[in-house]
């Protein structure tokens, strides 16, 4: 105790002498959580708990109720705000207990931090009101983005019902280095991204982000665990290990029902669902990849609907009956012109849904429309990938740079786009990394060294690096940029 | 993804649209259309939305003008009839893992999100 206070004397002096020492914040925030810890002890020694009940101590009592709730939000901020100011939707109180407090994980961006908790306490708001724009400025007039930052960025754009945009985003947060991001920023990403797979049946997703081994968060390994059995994967959890997960994470009364609908699927495999019968037509055909198509995320279903529909388009019967209607409408056309217009179309449409799910193109059922959607897809992605590059060149050539949260947006986007390209055809890895890898880099020196905004930086980095196994020198570069950016941190 | 959803454009078939058989004569095709054409001029709300074998959806005079065109040529006409022509399913068995229809409400957000 002695040291302590002759530390903090000490600092006092040396400030006061006109030299300020240049401690970390997260050191001082550990110190004053420590004197507050002390202080807390202190006061609770004072009041021996049977005299809570009888009022002999009364201002020690009091001084103690007053006391206990202050020291509980400056000593575990974090807490506070998930347990009561975010659940209560007050925004407000959140942003000014991460500036106020000083939670440890947020000690780097505190203006972002408090964002990110006032953005989430404003989703459980009734509504958003002029709040949503007050934040936007503020986020805007951060001098640090990193981690909580980012996922900031998506909760507003979430807010603003921007789904895809906060999607790129927390999947960054996500992927994002232990030292840039704290856990809870991380979770709530993880979390998020969790329950979008799950809304819209896409459990794969779902096993995948929870699934993450140490770095896997209680409440997304818990859904993890129940997706694993809705989707029959291997190996199942036993009903008791499921029970455990679901008890040891948060939110149980929200997952309770799915965890009730889970243990009520039958224990022994599920019999696959019959193959359609080639002949039933297209007009089956088609109500078949209706049914699928509201549920994209059964993949196998859906491939195996679109190579029906293939099949059927081409068939003797169908043929017959395109060249019956030219006749009886008079039409000069003929009938491969019209199959050729039919697959033209749903290529096209199976495009957009390639694009959206690029785990399609892996698939076991992938036939020649789904390859030759690939190939559109493919073009389409590499054109916004070079466009992208090409204006990096730009703004470097020119030294202009937008604001912080513009520029992580951005590469938010180009990463996502870069990602889907890779997820739909590995092998273009090389290539992608030829396009990508001067301009990207260049431009992240740039806002290292000029914009000094070093968690950027060190993101784009790290992506390039994720991607350069085929260039030796170009991955020696990068981890050394890599170990810069991280020290200048 | 700012492209249209395959479902979308499915729905804006024009026989959807203007809510005519496949088997249905040009005139026949032309009567719907001015009937909906007067119908959406005088704001009727039975008018504004329709049915398909794909779910609702809304229309406009603007959306029947162009179905009106795209059933007057008759190559498009053919293929706009194979899109049409969707068989009734099977009533679907119950697929247990399909999605979770109160997700975000997992996450305490107060309003559900955009699809």
């Amino acid at each position: 105790m002695a040291g302590l206070i002759g530390l903090i004397i000490f600092i006092v002096i040396w400030w006061l002498r006109g030299r300020p020492v240049a401690l970390p914040a997260s050191f001082l925030a550990v110190i004053a959580r420590i004197v507050l810890l002390i202080i807390t002890v202190l006061a609770v020694n004072r009041i021996p708990l049977l005299f809570l009940l009888v009022s002999s101590h009364t201002a020690d009592v009091l001084e103690f109720i007053l006391w206990a709730p202050v020291a509980i939000i400056f000593g575990v901020p974090t807490l506070f705000l998930e347990w009561v100011v975010v659940p209560l939707g007050m925004p407000r109180v959140a942003y000014w207990t991460v500036r106020c407090c000083w939670p440890l994980g947020l000690i780097k961006e505190l203006d972002a931090g408090g964002v990110m908790y006032a953005a989430l306490a404003l989703g459980h708001a009734p509504s958003a009101g002029p709040l949503f724009d007050l934040l936007q400025r503020r986020l805007n007039r951060a001098k640090s983005v990193q981690g909580a930052g980012i996922v900031a960025i998506g909760l507003l754009a979430a807010l603003r019902s921007d789904r895809d945009r906060a999607c790129r985003l927390f999947q960054m947060a996500d992927m994002l280095d232990t030292r840039l991001i704290s856990r809870a920023a991380r979770a709530i990403a993880r979390d998020w991204l969790v329950v979008d797979a799950a809304r819209i049946g896409n459990w794969r997703e779902v096993v995948r982000l929870g699934r993450r081994g140490r770095a896997s968060s209680r409440w997304s390994y818990s859904v993890a665990r129940i997706a694993e059995r809705l989707v029959d994967e291997r190996p199942r959890c036993e009903n008791l290990l499921l029970w455990l997960c679901w008890l040891v994470a948060p939110r149980r009364r929200a997952t309770l029902p799915l965890l009730r609908r889970a243990l009520a699927l039958p224990r022994a495999p599920r019999p696959s669902e019959p193959e359609r019968s080639e002949g039933a037509g297209l007009a089956q055909a088609l109500a078949d990849l209706a049914g699928a198509l509201k549920n994209r995320h059964a993949q196998d279903d859906l491939l195996r609907s679109i190579s029906a529909v293939d099949l059927q388009i081409d068939s003797e019967p169908t043929r017959a009956r395109i060249q019956q209607r030219l006749e009886a409408l008079d039409a000069r056309q003929d009938t491969d012109a019209i199959v050729a217009d039919f697959r033209k179309s749903l290529t096209s449409h199976l495009a957009d849904l390639l694009e959206a799910c690029p785990d399609l193109a892996r698939r076991q059922y992938a036939g020649r429309l789904i390859k030759e959607a690939e190939a559109q897809v493919r073009c389409r992605l590499f054109k916004d990938i070079e466009a992208q590059c090409t204006d990096y060149n730009e703004r470097l050539k020119n030294q202009l740079s937008l604001e912080t949260v513009l520029e992580w947006e951005i590469w938010a986007t180009l990463r996502d786009r870069a990602d889907r390209l890779l997820q739909i055809d590995p092998a273009s890895e090389h290539v992608l990394f030829q396009t990508m890898y001067i301009p990207v880099c260049n431009f992240a020196v740039f806002q290292q060294n000029k914009c000094k905004r070093l968690a950027l930086a060190h993101e784009m980095y790290a992506w390039l690096r994720r991607h350069s196994d085929s260039h030796p020198g170009a991955s020696q570069l990068l981890v050394r940029n890599i170990r810069a950016a991280l020290v200048w941190q | 993804m700012s492209r249209q959803d395959f479902f979308t454009v499915w729905r804006a078939n024009p026989f959807f649209v203007l809510e005519v058989p496949i088997e249905a004569s040009p005139a026949e095709i032309e009567r719907a259309g001015q009937k909906l054409l007067a119908l959406l001029a005088v704001g009727s709300d039975g008018a504004r939305f329709y049915q398909t074998p794909l779910g609702r959806a809304a229309r406009d005079a603007n959306g029947v003008r162009q179905a009106l065109a795209a059933l007057r040529d008759p190559q498009t006409r053919v293929l706009h009839e194979l899109w049409a022509d969707i068989a009734q399913r099977a009533k679907q068995t119950e697929n247990i893992a399909e999605v979770w229809e109160d997700a975000e409400r997992a996450l305490g957000w107060t309003e559900k999100w955009p699809a």
